[in-house]
């Protein structure tokens, strides 16, 4: 699916039917520290700003 | 816990750009215009704009004065409870570290009863023993500039006699790394004359907590070295060192730019200027009181960074309103055609604004917009097996 100007989704992943629950507590690893990043944001939807990048 | 479709995440993603400007949240204080490396690459002085060379070499008692209580007023205005404050230069610690220690204090109370985060970026080769504990002890912040190893980082990070400054900066980090409460974490120029994997074992061997990789400042008026000519070169240098951070079973530092780049793929925003569409709410003050616009953009033409706008005469909220800066919070409506038509558009954002700039316009893809496209499919490529296989082990 592309996005285009009339602002379809384009690259975005799909998580429809993606259960987190056989997701292991204990993995660490960069996907599941994603995953639960997005969920959060999912359920606590907060205005987003970009920071500068030359600073950590 | 099953995500009901991808509708979530789109509505994150496709959120309107601001019908208001969105408050400033980072301010970026120039407390020190001069630096004692110099680095090849550095957009302060070896760019486009060289006016650094001519500010005040510090911020006077009273721009910092003027500018703390500019940020006091905007916090309060806007009803922020939080700032977060860079101390930046040049080379910040060059005005010592006891004195960002007072500023950091005065900041606190500028903005009170909002806190204050506050973080000194630093080239790393004066923060010795009492500099750091004098940081850590106001609760500041730090974050160091390293390329990588010896070899890498001095190829750039040099003293005006051409030695180079690994030394003094492998010292400073490894004092660093045994005060995680101040160590704020590692930005990193990618150079493709060095071993991607190599400069990321070299970061991570100060066990920093955040990595960022930072393409150099170019543009399309000054296209950045590609040796080979590859002009996937730089996406395709960062995408292996996304696999070796990806790939960890355990991660072992966060790195903003893939973390960024992820969450916009799977939906959600990003917290940084290098890519999506979030409005950009960072805004620097001069050493001599002068707003400017995010000052990388002193890469690109004499002036491109002057508001014309400064602390004893005006707001933070005056400058919301120049344009330039507004420019920067319009999201999908300020980039290119080319861009707005491009299936990654929303993820990209277009690049870093700095390396759009082509004759005059900053309404261009980015000079790095083919290394963009493919690390942008390589990440989304990976997710998506990933999901596969967590779709799998649930049916
Ligand atoms: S810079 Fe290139 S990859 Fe990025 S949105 Fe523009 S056209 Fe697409």
């Amino acid at each position: 699916m592309d996005s285009t100007e009339d602002g379809s989704q384009g690259v975005l992943v799909d998580l429809s039917d993606v259960s987190l629950a056989d997701l292991p507590e204990l993995d660490q690893s960069a996907f599941a520290w994603s995953l639960r990043r997005i969920l959060e944001e999912v359920d606590r939807p907060r205005d987003a700003v970009a920071g500068w990048n030359s600073a950590m | 816990m099953t995500v009901p479709g991808d509708g979530r995440g789109a509505a994150v993603a496709d959120r309107p750009a601001p019908a208001r400007p969105v408050p400033f949240s980072e301010f970026i204080l120039k407390v020190h215009s001069r630096c004692n490396l110099a680095c090849d690459y550095c957009y302060m002085y070896e760019l486009a704009d060289r006016s650094a060379r001519t500010d005040p070499p510090r911020m006077s008692p009273e721009v910092f004065a003027r500018t703390c209580w500019r940020i006091g007023e905007h916090v309060r205005t806007h009803g922020l409870d939080a700032a977060r404050v860079v101390l930046h230069g040049g080379e910040p610690l060059l005005v010592g570290a006891p004195a960002l220690a007072r500023m950091a204090d005065r900041l606190r109370a500028a903005v009170r009863p909002a806190t204050a985060r506050i973080t000194v970026q630093t080239n790393g080769t004066r923060l010795d023993e009492p500099a750091l504990s004098a940081l850590v002890g106001a609760g500041v912040r730090i974050g160091v500039s390293l390329d990588g190893d010896r070899t890498a980082n001095d190829r750039h990070r040099r003293y005006a006699s051409g030695r180079g400054s690994f030394d003094q900066v492998d010292a400073a980090l490894r004092r660093l790394a045994d005060r995680p409460e101040a160590y704020a974490g590692i930005l990193c120029v990618v150079d493709l004359a060095a071993d991607p994997l190599d400069t990321y074992a070299a970061l991570l061997a100060y066990r920093p907590p955040v990595v960022d990789f930072l393409l150099p400042h170019a543009n399309w008026e000054s296209p950045p070295a590609r040796p080979d000519g590859d002009d996937t070169g730089y996406g395709r240098w960062l995408a292996r060192v996304f696999d070796a951070w990806y790939d960890a079973p355990v991660r072992r530092t966060r790195v903003r730019l893939f973390e960024e780049l992820i969450n916009l793929l799977l939906g959600g925003a990003s917290r940084t200027e290098s890519l999506g569409l979030s409005p950009v709410a960072a805004v620097v003050v001069n050493t001599d009181g002068g707003y400017e616009q995010v000052d990388t953009l002193r890469s690109s033409y004499p002036g491109a960074v002057d508001t014309d706008l400064t602390v004893f005469a005006h707001s933070f909220d005056e400058v919301l309103r120049h344009p330039a800066v507004a420019a920067r919070q319009a999201g999908v409506s300020a980039l290119a055609a080319g861009c707005r038509a491009c299936p990654v558009h929303r993820v990209c954002g277009g690049g870093n604004y700095p390396h759009r700039y082509r004759a005059g316009s900053f309404t261009n893809p980015s000079v790095y917009c083919h290394d963009l496209r493919l690390l942008i499919d390589h990440v989304a490529g990976r997710l998506r097996a990933d999901l596969v296989g967590l779709r799998g082990r649930d049916g």
